[in-house]
């Protein structure tokens, strides 16, 4: 960002070019002016000498004008009878007294002369300092066929002649008709003359202040040039013979506008010169002649671009100065905001402890670096605290991950649970609509016939409904060890949540002793959603009564207990409001409308684990899409038709199966061994696979006979071997809790348990021919599934 | 105290202060002869006067002296010009030159007296004679000319001038016309004389544009007779035929040299007309000698240049009796020797 975008540049190309157009056109526009005021200047002046000029001729001919006419009147009042010597006398007294005349002239019509008159054309004349005399009439009356006598005498009129040159001088002559007579004897008699010499004219003009290129000019009414500046222009020339040759028609229409008697003024092209000029004219009035005077325009122009140029020069270095100082005061706003931008890169590359520069002045940039050091210091103390929240909140987001696996662990997940019985199918399912919930359901054997299932919804949710849930959970375990009854249970749990419950939560529970034997459920329902009976004709029974308070508000709560009967193929289906209150887009409830429909529609023909997929899928294609609000838990249970007790019938299974079951003792488990060789033989196992099973089972149940209990009693272990592809093993016990997989203790509520070594070859060497181990402990039990590697 | 006017191609009468021109013009144009080429190997001297002062109506003589025609053919040639002084023939009579030029109307007239004359060329063969009149003073028909004050020279241009008022039956107020055309362009007369090639043009130049001119030119109205011809005495006529003939060879040489050198011919009037101060502009001089040259070298086919033909004599001499200018004249071979009657190339 240089170069044509900084700042600098940028202002101090807007000033100039704004400054440089304001000083382009304001000189334009004073040369403009300029050029005008002078050319109407210019042109007056023009007009004004022209008629000085035309006046000091006219002062100068109408001297002439009087003597002339003077002597015609003294001349015509005497009838001309006057002696010749005295009008001789009279030339000489005109001559002297006027040295400006020239010669004086009495030229008579033959005829008309007096008596005694010897001379018909007596012109009396300058010659250097001498007056000459002589008759122009000659021997035949010469004079009569010249213009100063013809045109008066045709023309009745005075007439000024056209110039004409006499021995080098230039010379007219005014000549002015004499009568006598009067009325109808009124005739011409002659003509009284005087001639005047112009070179008083020509210095008259020379002087006219008309500046270089400009000069005068006179005219007669034929066009003929009496006074020109170029050599042979005068009695040569006329200005219609110069348009001619120049073949200028404009030239000849200046002429005869010029010869017309008006003054006037025009641009003309000088062809003296050259040069474009003013020229102004007026005729005389004493004679038929026209004074021009023309002025060189372009010495008017030259002064003014001269001025112009002068103008631009000043106002060229007034802008470079401009330049010059737009330049510093860009400077010094530049200067800090580059120092600024650069200490802005340093902080945006992370180093938020770069020292930033010091703020110059009060002006806005010292006003800005100022704001901008405070950004800095906040964000370092935004980052910190971020720093810190994120910790935090990353070490509880870790500790609710925990605590999920924790709360996982709290409901058996393992379906299913007991897998020798063959008389119940039960499955249950817990999603949290979090990390944690308050949700739970629970079940195990009292003992070889009862069993406990219990369901609850802890108020509120997350980590303390999780928490409350895991205290109601042991409350329950815990009160049912010491006493069967469910009144007392519910009561005991009651009154233990109470105690210490400061946060006011609250769970509701419904908790039923289920005898597998008769199929006789009885219940206890602490403020619960009332479960369900699906049985296999149709019939729903909604199990809505009795039902007490929730759990863990009131001490001493009564507790009613209630009791009704599963039969064979019918469903229980215990259920949290997470599902009766599921929502979608438009906020429209599950219900139990739609749970009874589903269960309907479900039948209790499937097993449990189809039924709750059924009924989740359904209410996830309710939800379509919408958010889960709340914890979504379903247990069902189902009674199967009557087993004999302790010899469970194997599982229907596919592939070929085999059920070990034998005493914590190393003979019993050589024995199972055996049979277990026998099986596999008949199975026609591969020796890899039969090899792999032998290594396992006998690794695994010795560790166990050795290690998995304390005391002496005599205790069932029971492996089931199912061929399927991949072969699977799975061997439950009731010792100790022990997963084979790790040193570290399993996590458990009971409390700690210190390591079982197992032996280090031959778990080595169960990992090395690829067998997964699957451990997992439920209701008492540890439960390992070994999976066999294919093939 | 007089003017010069360069508008006059007739005859002039002699006058003092005249004599005093003239003899500036004798020396100036001695003086210009002596420019030419020196060293005359028994070259025949000839002085020729012409009618009047230095203008294109010579240019013809000029280029056969600048160019040497005339010492080719033998002549060591001095060029006189006649003006307001003494007419071409009263050198010719006052024996200052053997040879002088003239209307052939003024020719006949003076044919016996003072001198008699024969005539040795014929240059001018078409008539530029004519009477100009203002448009804005009614003059656009001849008949606008009846009872109105018009000029003309006196002499024998009025043969013409007679003749045409006599066919239109119209009788103007004649006032004589001298040396200028001034009274005219003061509005003084309607209407003036003036040869097509010089007054003509002269008005133009005082400012007046065609249009504002009627032109009644006398040789439409079939009253055009030949004018500059070249005359000298009927001895020299005797004694020197072959110089009478070369001269007209050299002359018409000369002429037909500035007819295609037209501007070289107006340098040398130009330098003439300086020399003598005879006021003289170039498109002035450009304009006569292009329709000088014109009536020299007509068109028309009959015509043979230099030649005067019996009829055109005839045809003068009767409209000159006419006039009553004269009662006879003499016969044409008289007039016009048949020694100098030589075939014109």
């Amino acid at each position: 960002m240089n170069g044509c975008c900084s700042i600098r540049v940028r202002m101090q190309v807007s000033v100039l070019t704004v400054t440089g157009l304001i000083l382009a056109a304001v000189i334009f526009w004073s040369y403009l002016a300029s050029r005008h005021r002078l050319e109407a200047e210019m042109e007056s002046k023009a007009v004004s000498l022209a008629d000085g000029a035309a006046r000091r001729i006219d002062a100068k001919l109408g001297l002439l004008h009087g003597v002339v006419n003077g002597m015609a009147l003294t001349l015509e009042a005497q009838a001309l009878s006057v002696a010749f010597d005295d009008v001789r006398g009279m030339q000489t007294r005109c001559l002297d007294e006027n040295p400006g005349i020239f010669g004086v002239c009495v030229a008579l019509e033959p005829g008309e002369e007096p008596d005694g008159w010897a001379d018909l054309a007596a012109w009396a004349y300058r010659e250097g300092d001498q007056l000459a005399y002589v008759n122009l009439a000659g021997e035949n009356d010469a004079h009569t066929r010249e213009d100063w006598f013809t045109l008066p005498k045709h023309l009745a009129r005075p007439v000024w002649s056209e110039p004409y040159e006499w021995e080098g001088l230039l010379m007219v002559t005014y000549s002015v008709p004499v009568y006598r007579g009067s009325g109808d004897r009124r005739r011409f008699t002659g003509v009284i003359t005087c001639d005047l010499a112009l070179d008083w004219l020509e210095r008259m003009i020379a002087e006219l202040p008309l500046g270089k290129n400009g000069y005068g000019l006179l005219l007669t009414r034929n066009g003929t040039y009496v006074s020109h500046p170029l050599p042979n222009i005068v009695l040569n020339e006329t200005i219609f013979s110069i348009a001619e040759a120049r073949n200028d028609p404009a030239l000849r229409k200046t002429g005869q506008r010029m010869v017309s008697g008006e003054p006037g003024i025009l641009a003309f092209d000088s062809f003296a010169t050259g040069k474009v000029s003013w020229l102004a004219y007026t005729p005389l009035q004493s004679a038929d002649w026209i004074m021009a005077a023309l002025i060189s325009r372009e010495e008017m122009q030259a002064a003014i671009l001269h001025l112009s140029r002068r103008q631009a020069a000043i106002g060229g270095g007034g802008m470079l100065l401009l330049c010059l100082a737009v330049g510093l005061i860009a400077r010094s706003i530049t200067r800090p905001i580059r120092d600024l931008r650069d200490a802005a890169e340093t902080l945006a590359s992370g180093d938020l402890d770069a020292p930033l520069p010091p703020p110059r002045g009060r002006d806005e940039v010292a006003v800005l670096t100022c704001r901008f050091g405070e950004m800095r210091d906040n964000l370092k103390r935004h980052i910190a605290d971020l720093r810190e929240t994120t910790a935090a909140r990353e070490r509880m987001h870790s500790e609710l991950r925990i605590a999920h696996d924790i709360q996982m662990g709290l409901v058996p997940k393992t379906f299913p649970p007991f897998p020798m019985r063959n008389d119940l199918d039960l499955f249950a399912v817990l999603e949290p609509a979090r990390e944690v919930g308050g949700d739970f359901y629970d079940f195990f054997l009292l003992d070889e016939k009862r069993m406990v299932v219990a369901i609850g919804d802890v108020s509120g949710k997350g980590v303390p409904a999780a928490l409350f849930m895991a205290v109601t959970r042991s409350f329950l375990r815990s009160a049912f060890r010491s006493d069967a009854d469910l009144t007392e249970v519910m009561t005991h749990v009651n009154n233990e949540l109470v105690d210490g419950n400061d946060s006011c939560m609250f769970v509701t529970l419904f908790c039923a002793v289920f005898d597998l034997s008769d199929g006789s459920l009885k219940y206890v329902n602490a403020g619960h959603n009332p479960p369900v009976i699906q049985h296999s004709d149709g019939r729903q029974e909604w199990i809505a009564k009795p039902s007490g308070t929730v759990a863990g508000v009131i001490e001493d709560s009564p507790y009613t207990a209630g009791a009704t009967e599963l039969p064979e193929g019918a469903v229980l289906v215990l259920y949290t409001d997470g599902v009766t209150e599921a929502m979608n887009p438009d906020n429209a409830l599950y219900d139990e409308s739609r749970l009874a429909a589903r269960l309907r529609a479900s039948g209790s023909a499937c097993d449990c684990r189809a039924l709750t997929e059924d009924l989740v899928n359904d209410i996830r294609a309710f939800a379509a899409g919408a958010e889960q609000s709340d914890d979504i838990t379903i247990l069902m249970l189902k009674r199967r038709s009557a087993e004999q007790d302790g010899d469970a019938k194997l599982p229907v299974t596919v592939a070929p199966c085999h059920r070990f079951s034998f005493e914590n003792r190393m003979e019993a488990l050589e024995t199972a061994m055996q049979e277990g060789d026998q099986f596999l033989e008949e199975q026609e196992a591969s020796p890899k696979l039969a090899y792999a099973v032998r290594l396992a089972f006998e690794e695994l149940i010795t560790n166990t006979i050795k290690y998995g209990y304390d005391n002496q009693q005599r205790h069932t272990i029971e492996v089931v071997l199912d061929l399927a592809v991949p072969a699977v093993m799975t061997v439950t016990d009731d010792g100790r809790p022990f997963n084979p997989e790790t040193d570290a203790p399993a996590p458990t509520l009971d409390g700690a348990v210190e390591d079982r070594p197992i032996g280090g070859l031959g778990l080595h060497m169960i990992r090395e021919m690829g067998m997964k181990l699957d451990y997992c402990r439920e209701h008492d039990h540890n439960i390992l599934r070994v999976v066999f590697p294919e093939g | 105290m007089h003017d010069h006017h360069t508008c006059r191609s007739g005859r002039r009468i002699r006058h003092l202060p005249g004599m005093l021109v003239a003899i500036v013009l004798g020396v100036c144009t001695v003086a210009g002869a002596a420019d030419e080429h020196g060293g005359t190997e028994a070259l025949f001297p000839v002085r020729i006067a012409l009618q009047w002062l230095p203008q294109s109506q010579f240019a013809g003589y000029y280029m056969a002296s600048e160019q040497g025609f005339y010492r080719a053919a033998g002549l060591d040639v001095k060029l006189l010009h006649a003006g307001p002084g003494p007419s071409s023939l009263d050198f010719l009579v006052e024996d200052r030159a053997e040879f002088c030029t003239m209307f052939l109307g003024d020719a006949i007239v003076y044919a016996r007296e003072p001198v008699a004359l024969a005539h040795a060329a014929q240059f001018v063969q078409r008539s530029s004679l004519m009477l100009v009149g203002w448009k804005d003073m009614g003059i656009e028909t001849p008949a606008d000319l009846d009872g109105k004050r018009i000029s003309y020279w006196p002499g024998t241009f009025s043969i013409a001038f007679t003749a045409f008022f006599h066919q239109y039956g119209i009788q103007p107020k004649v006032l004589p016309q001298h040396h200028s055309v001034n009274l005219f362009l003061h509005r003084g007369v309607a209407a003036c004389a003036a040869m097509y090639y010089n007054e003509y043009h002269r008005i133009y130049q005082a400012g007046y544009d065609y249009d504002q001119l009627t032109l009644f030119l006398m040789r439409d109205y079939g009253l055009g007779f030949p004018e500059d011809g070249l005359y000298t005495s009927v001895e020299t006529a005797a004694r020197h035929p072959e110089v009478c003939r070369a001269l007209r060879r050299a002359t018409l040489a000369g002429w037909e040299y500035a007819r295609q050198h037209p501007e070289e011919a107006i340098d040398a009037v130009l330098r003439a007309s300086r020399r003598v101060g005879v006021p003289a502009n170039r498109p002035h001089s450009r304009w006569m000698l292009e329709h000088v040259l014109v009536s020299i070298f007509p068109t028309e086919n009959d015509v043979v240049p230099g030649r005067l033909e019996r009829c055109r004599y005839q045809e003068t001499v009767q409209a000159l009796v006419g006039a009553g200018l004269i009662d006879d004249a003499p016969p044409f071979d008289a007039f016009f020797p048949v020694a100098l009657q030589e075939e014109v190339p």
